[in-house]
């Protein structure tokens, strides 16, 4: 159960929920959050599966059910990226996280086995998606004023009240902003809201602002249930794939940036 | 619950710098920290692609493992091109061995488990210190291992299996098998240094269990860098 390499070859995207997990948790629903004990709505922790509605396809490769309003720019991109996943998968993918590379944010909770864990430590608050680790600086400080292009962006967040806001920027354009190939620029802002409305449910707000890729600024939501802290995070190890006759232990790239 | 154990450690962690030694009343229990393996300026020869100065005491099977092995570092090395050392397959390295590389790696913990983050190779390694048992479910066995640990005092002592045998020992092909069984002793013998006494136990490919010393070296200040991705260095070497 801890290794979910099947989940890691369907999912791509490095995010690690074992199927067989959520499953088998949406009936005792409450029973992580009693493990943990008694939780404050500032206290984040804990390991995070995606809700994701029965018979809601997109909600495997898509961040919203509308299509987002892309400017000619990302018109053009979109129909330059190859998915595997989506109303219109390719046989040839050019998807970079095909070839194990960061699926960057926000296509981290674009997929149903979407899964995190969330660690607070005194400021940070330290994200993990399988091998992609987002760090959340929360000691005040500002984004640094020159910024390379980062895979998970750069991040700072802070409290306003019981919600937790993460302002990103500085992701690589060279991820997609979900899985079905939706591009952006190096002028992305992502606001990330996370709220614990209850112990053991965690609602996201996001807002997408994109000026070069985007006519306007667009928003999608996610719901996540608390997972217990026994299930694991499991070792999703993208280059399994690779191992085969064929590859032996040599890495598949993408056909194309 | 687990927040506020949080504190508490970090708390007991800002009021003693570097005075654990006097403090045996109350366990030193926070290995927290961004660390870098730093061995002994008397280990040079090797210490870039071994533990350990002595060969191990190899099985056949284990000799002729080594012997196939092409590496790129050690008295045998070979260009990367003719290697077959999986992480130049961007493999994850598997342990001891990713200890070797003298990348970053922070440990974070609360009150269910420790957790190593490594900048090499962008691998989390979960060490779970709530009390359970090992998963009973590893078939397809990991590349990291399964690590369940416990507290003896001062010492954080972690049980490891279930790991494939795709992975080496070091960098200079040392091999393993699926019976590999490693134990380490962690322990922060002072505030900026850290001590792992490794035990390496696998009947297969080893006549008898034999060990490592290793230190690390805290890194104030330093922050972890998960910039670097294999596959995209592979993919500029062949552009």
């Amino acid at each position: 159960m801890r290794s979910c390499l099947i989940t890691a070859m369907i999912v791509l995207t490095s995010v690690t929920a074992c199927p067989q997990v959520a499953l088998a948790q949406t009936g005792e629903q409450s029973e992580a959050a009693k493990n943990q004990g008694a939780v404050t709505p500032q206290d984040l922790s804990g390991i995070w599966a995606v809700r994701a509605p029965r018979g809601v396809p997109w909600y495997n490769y898509a961040l919203t059910a509308d299509e987002p309003p892309m400017t000619p720019w990302a018109e053009a991109k979109f129909k330059a990226n190859k998915p595997s996943f989506g109303p219109n998968p390719q046989e040839y993918p050019n998807d970079l996280a095909y070839g194990c590379f960061p699926p960057g944010v926000p296509r981290v909770y674009a997929a149903v086995q979407a899964a995190m864990q969330i660690i607070q430590v005194p400021g940070r608050v330290i994200m993990i998606f399988g091998r992609n680790v987002r760090q959340v600086y929360t000691d005040g400080r500002e984004h640094p004023k020159s910024l390379k292009p980062l895979w998970m962006g750069h991040s700072i967040g802070k409290w306003e009240g019981e919600t937790f806001v993460i302002d990103t920027i500085g992701i690589s354009d060279r991820t997609w902003l979900d899985r079905m190939g939706h591009p952006h620029s190096d002028a992305l802002h992502l606001v990330e809201r996370f709220r614990r409305v209850s112990p053991d449910t965690l609602n996201l707000d996001m807002t997408i602002d994109d000026p070069k890729a985007y006519t306007k600024t667009w928003t999608a939501q996610r719901t996540f249930r608390l997972r217990p802290p026994a299930s694991g995070l499991g070792e999703a190890v993208c280059e399994d794939m690779f191992i085969n006759d064929a590859f032996g232990l040599k890495p598949m790239l993408p056909s194309s940036k | 619950m687990v927040f506020t154990s949080y504190l508490v450690l970090l708390a007991q962690s800002a009021g003693q710098p570097g005075t654990t030694k006097a403090q045996n009343a109350a366990p030193q229990t926070d290995l927290s920290g961004l660390w870098v393996l730093d061995p002994p300026a008397s280990a040079s020869a090797y210490s870039n692609f071994a533990f350990n100065k002595e060969e191990p005491p190899m099985t056949p099977w284990a000799e002729a493992k080594y012997n196939a092995a092409k590496t790129v570092f050690g008295p045998h090395k070979k260009p990367a091109s003719d290697s077959n050392d999986p992480v130049y397959g961007c493999f994850p390295p598997g342990l001891p061995r990713i200890y070797l590389h003298r990348r970053p790696m922070e440990i974070v913990q609360n009150s269910n488990e420790v957790i190593m983050l490594f900048e090499y190779a962008r691998l989390v390694r979960q060490i779970y210190t709530d009390g359970r048992p090992h998963d009973d479910f590893l078939d397809p066995p990991l590349w990291m291992g399964d690590s369940i640990g416990k507290w003896e005092g001062d010492t954080l002592v972690v049980d490891a299996i279930g790991f494939n045998d795709k992975t080496w020992l070091d960098r200079i092909g040392h091999p393993h098998s699926d019976a590999l069984h490693v134990v380490e002793r962690i322990r922060r013998v002072d505030h900026g240094t850290l001590e792992d006494d490794i035990t390496i136990d696998d009947s297969k490919a080893y006549k008898k269990p034999w060990t490592i010393q290793t230190t690390f070296e805290l890194q104030p200040g330093a922050d972890l860098d998960w910039e670097g991705v294999c596959e995209d260095q592979r993919l500029r070497d062949r552009q």
